[in-house]
């Protein structure tokens, strides 16, 4: 069932267009994320939805309701869309018992539904606390429970993991995804961050000058983004040129051949492939490796304990990046000569459509 | 509907700056610069300048020199010491010049302690603070790191000194010793009890003794060029500032070991405090006794209270209630216009208290007869001189009250007037009660003003020491001066916590401890590698 329903929604603040006919559905339960840069419109798309903001074009739904449309504009306080702000904003002079029941109701079953949200988020038996007594991560689990607490028909999370540690902030991103899910919640994270979209969310929508760009599962937008600056924004990509006739789908590179995924074979015109270092198979000069491959030198070596982003210098082209899983047994050094070649479909974008991207691009590119 | 309220109230808060230059355009140009270049004006210019810059050096070498001490040093009993520094920022000024003026026959029983440098050794040691307080919170709150990266560099403590940390607190040097300058070119009990001819006392004078009304409005008029000059220069060493704000996290100041030279450092801070707090001191204990016990001292000490109460409360009213939407609108709309009104407001403070009742007696005779003679006319000089102590706390109340707040509240399905009173109101109400408590002192001890609009047969604290100072009554005034002093050290210990150099915490610590149990970093940490790995 639709929960959520954003039609063509647009709004603009003078001359700086903020949204650009935003389209958005979630169903109930689902849990979508808002990814963009800062500065692309999400938060803007949550105020409004929440009601903090009017729009100029469109409409929101919500359970069937339609709660704004240009010049009609439902207030805040009679959508029932719960906020869990960046900084949490607890209410400083109220417990924290009194904050999660602060959109409930005097009913019977306050208090217990008070203590249930509070150990949804890990926090029972903290209601009698005041904020200031909790560190930042205890506030965001308040926050949470608060939202969550007058079983809101959506919450809206507005990078609510931004303020916190590293170390935090992975525990309590599953922590507050297993609480909303539990609690059968249909939620919207915004955030700039895509490791926390992809790895919360059911949906993620990608965001880019108040437009959505792609509105998928979290698999689809990393493996086949629509265009070239998804694919960058969302990891670390190389968009190799590609030579060869249409309707072959092996094609040549500079880091040989690339085989393009089944519905794109008929792509003309000399179009650019997405690479991924995921994709990218290293071995050794002299080991055993595909006709195909081509032969590099280690650059440099980032490593990250687990895995580790190798740098090659490949002639005739640039650099090419390798994503390898940390192995002791082939691990190379820089200055080894080694053989590269691309596994996998790839998804490829016509020509025009990566120049018409590219130089908004800050991720590195080989081409 | 809140611009126009501020509009309104900021209007308010300027009628004595536009009535004044009204008046002066009226009487026509050319009148008035043949009426400023005269011997007699030039000698009171140079007076006041002089005074200025005598002052604001001698604060500029007091101020900064105890700052440095009490925040950066080992010399012995340093807290205690940032304390007391604070201190003379309790005594009004007038108040001091009395002080010192009651016990100084205890030193030379012919020459009177009277004239340019007692004045001067006075204000110094009385405006001192307002270069101290922002020193000292400027040198606590600077980044460490910039003097632990000089001292890597191979610089020594003195270069460091020199090249990085002074350099850091350089906008709060510059925008103290400014406020000193303001302050003298302001004060005025310090200067008529001490007889130095500056422009606040020619200004009385010529108005009350010679009822040369021209004459006043001219010297006011200069006075307020003279004031609007150096307040731009303050608002320039202002912005200047603001690069300089650290954003480093602050940990505790390691303090440089002096040696031998500690004492040295303590017997100035001592010499300090027994000149600035010792001197009233004295003159309490010699001249209350005797004040209190004179025939119907205690009748005229409640009649007087009385008269400051019920001024001061009006005073109050009226200025909160122009505060209040000039604070919401700079705290909640960061627009142009709410900086300008918000500066307009500061700059009203910065005028003299003489300028500002001189030009409300004036409006109150041409425009608003029914309320000359009231408390009301005075009530409007209260407020236009501590618009901004009010506008502050306000902008400070609306602080602990942010909109996100309210927006959290309204999403949980409260209305708006729910919203304000479950949170808005129980999270400002602190803050605008302690700013009103502020702006209710300030008015308990404002003189000039109150000595030019009180309604006659009102005495307040102020006006009753001044005049028994007047008459070398010391006795008589000694309870006055007692009960002020006691009234003013109250803000002062609100303004010297604030900045953070007394003892209060300065960071409020979250119990860490909390976190290990619900947060588990330890298992969190591996996985750090991989979540950053993941954001590139």
């Amino acid at each position: 069932m639709t929960a959520v329903e954003i039609v063509q929604v647009g709004k603009s603040y003078g001359d700086v267009v903020a949204l650009d006919s935003v389209d958005l559905t979630l169903d109930t339960g689902e849990f979508v994320a808002v990814l963009g840069p800062s500065g692309c419109g999400k938060t803007t798309l949550l105020r409004c939805i929440a009601g903090f903001e009017r729009i100029d074009h469109g409409r929101i739904t919500l359970g069937g309701r339609v709660v704004t449309l240009p010049g009609v504009h439902m207030p805040p306080h009679r959508r029932h869309v719960t906020v869990v702000p960046q900084d949490g904003a607890l209410f400083p002079h109220l417990s924290v018992a009194d904050n999660v029941g602060y959109g409930l109701g005097r009913g019977r079953g306050k208090t217990a539904r008070v203590e249930e949200c509070l150990e949804l988020v890990g926090l029972g038996g903290l209601g009698a606390r005041m904020p200031h007594e909790l560190s930042g991560g205890q506030q965001q689990r308040v926050a949470v429970a608060r939202a969550l607490a007058p079983h809101p028909p959506l919450v809206l999370l507005d990078e609510p993991f931004s303020a916190l540690d590293a170390s935090l902030r992975t525990g309590l991103r599953e922590d507050v995804r297993r609480a909303l899910a539990e609690d059968g919640a249909t939620a919207l994270l915004v955030t700039h961050d895509q490791g926390e979209a992809l790895s919360m969310a059911h949906r993620v929508a990608v965001m880019r000058d108040g437009r959505i760009h792609q509105f998928d599962t979290p698999a689809e937008v990393y493996r086949h983004p629509v265009d070239s600056w998804v694919a960058q924004f969302v990891g670390e990509a190389m968009l190799l040129p590609l030579e060869g006739p249409a309707g072959h789908a092996e094609r040549m590179s500079r880091l040989g051949v690339v085989r393009l995924r089944p519905d794109l074979v008929d792509l003309a015109g000399g179009p650019t492939a997405l690479v991924r270092p995921e994709q990218v198979r290293i071995v050794r000069a002299g080991t055993l490796a595909p006709g195909h491959a081509v032969p590099g030198r280690v650059a440099q070596i980032a490593y990250h304990g687990h895995d580790a982003l190798i740098t090659v210098d490949v002639p005739g082209s640039q650099t090419a990046m390798v994503r390898v899983i940390d192995d002791p047994v082939t691990a190379v050094e820089p200055g080894d000569d080694v053989r590269l070649w691309v596994e996998g479909d790839c998804t490829a974008y016509p020509a025009e459509a990566v120049a018409a991207e590219s130089g908004a691009t800050p991720l590195p590119v080989v081409g | 509907m809140l611009t126009a309220g501020a509009l309104a109230a900021t209007a308010v808060a300027l009628i004595p700056l536009v009535y004044l230059l009204l008046r002066t355009v009226q009487a026509g140009l050319p009148a008035w610069w043949d009426r400023v270049t005269t011997p007699r004006v030039a000698e009171l210019t140079m007076t006041s300048i002089l005074l200025g810059v005598v002052v604001s050096v001698g604060c500029l070498v007091v101020g900064v020199g105890s700052a440095y001490l009490v925040t950066r040093t080992n010399v012995p009993g340093r807290g205690l010491f940032a304390v007391v520094a604070a201190l003379p920022l309790a005594v009004p000024s007038y108040v001091a010049a009395f002080t010192w003026v009651s016990v100084a026959d205890l030193w030379s029983s012919t020459a009177r302690f009277e004239g340019f440098w007692p004045a001067a050794l006075v204000l110094t040691l009385y405006t001192y603070p307002y270069v101290y307080l922002p020193v000292a919170a400027a040198l606590v709150g600077a980044d460490q790191a910039q003097e632990e990266v000089a001292r890597s560099l191979g610089r020594g403590p003195w270069s460091t000194l020199f090249t990085v940390t002074l350099p850091q607190v350089r906008p709060a040097v510059a925008g103290g010793s400014l406020l000193a300058v303001l302050y003298v070119l302001a004060d005025f009990g310090a200067v008529s009890i001490l007889r130095v001819d500056t422009f606040t006392r020619a200004i009385f004078t010529a108005f009350t003794a010679g009822f040369d009304r021209i004459g006043a409005l001219t010297l006011s008029t200069l006075l307020l060029l003279l004031t609007l000059v150096i307040l731009t220069l303050e608002s320039r060493t202002r912005r200047s500032g603001a690069r300089y704000s650290s954003r480093g996290t602050s940990r505790p100041v390691q303090p440089a070991d002096l040696g031998v030279w500690r004492w040295a450092g303590l017997a100035g801070l001592l010499a300090v405090a027994a000149a600035a707090l010792g001197v009233p001191a004295l003159s309490m204990v010699r001249w209350v006794g005797a004040g209190v016990s004179r025939p119907d001292s205690v009748a005229d000490v409640a009649a007087a209270a009385a008269g400051s109460l019920s001024v001061s409360l009006a005073g109050t009213v009226v200025t909160m209630l122009l505060a209040v939407p000039v604070g919401l609108l700079a705290a909640r709309h960061s627009s142009r216009l709410s900086a300008a009104l918000e500066r307009a407001a500061y700059v009203a403070h910065s005028l003299p208290g003489i300028v500002v009742g001189l030009s409300l007696v004036f409006f109150g005779v041409t425009v608003a007869l029914p309320l000359y003679q009231t408390t009301w006319l005075l009530a409007l000089a209260y407020a236009t001189l501590f618009l901004p102590l009010g506008v502050a706390a306000v902008i400070g109340a609306a602080g602990q009250a942010p909109p996100s707040l309210e927006e959290v509240g309204q999403s949980l399905g409260r209305n708006r007037w729910e919203v304000f009173r479950t949170i808005t109101l129980p999270l400002t109400m602190p803050g605008v009660g302690a700013g009103a408590a502020l702006v209710f002192l300030a008015c308990m001890k404002e003189l000039p003003a109150t000595l030019l609009l009180r309604p006659t047969g009102l005495d307040t604290l102020a006006t009753e020491l001044w005049q028994a100072t007047g008459v070398q009554r010391y006795a008589e005034a000694a309870p006055y001066a007692f009960l002020l002093v006691v009234l003013a050290a109250l803000p002062t210990w609100v303004l010297a916590r604030r900045t953070g150099v007394v003892g209060a915490p300065r960071l409020e610590r979250r119990p860490e401890v909390l976190d290990l149990v619900t947060e588990d970093p330890g298992d969190n940490r591996v996985l750090t590698g991989a979540g950053t790995g993941g954001e590139q």
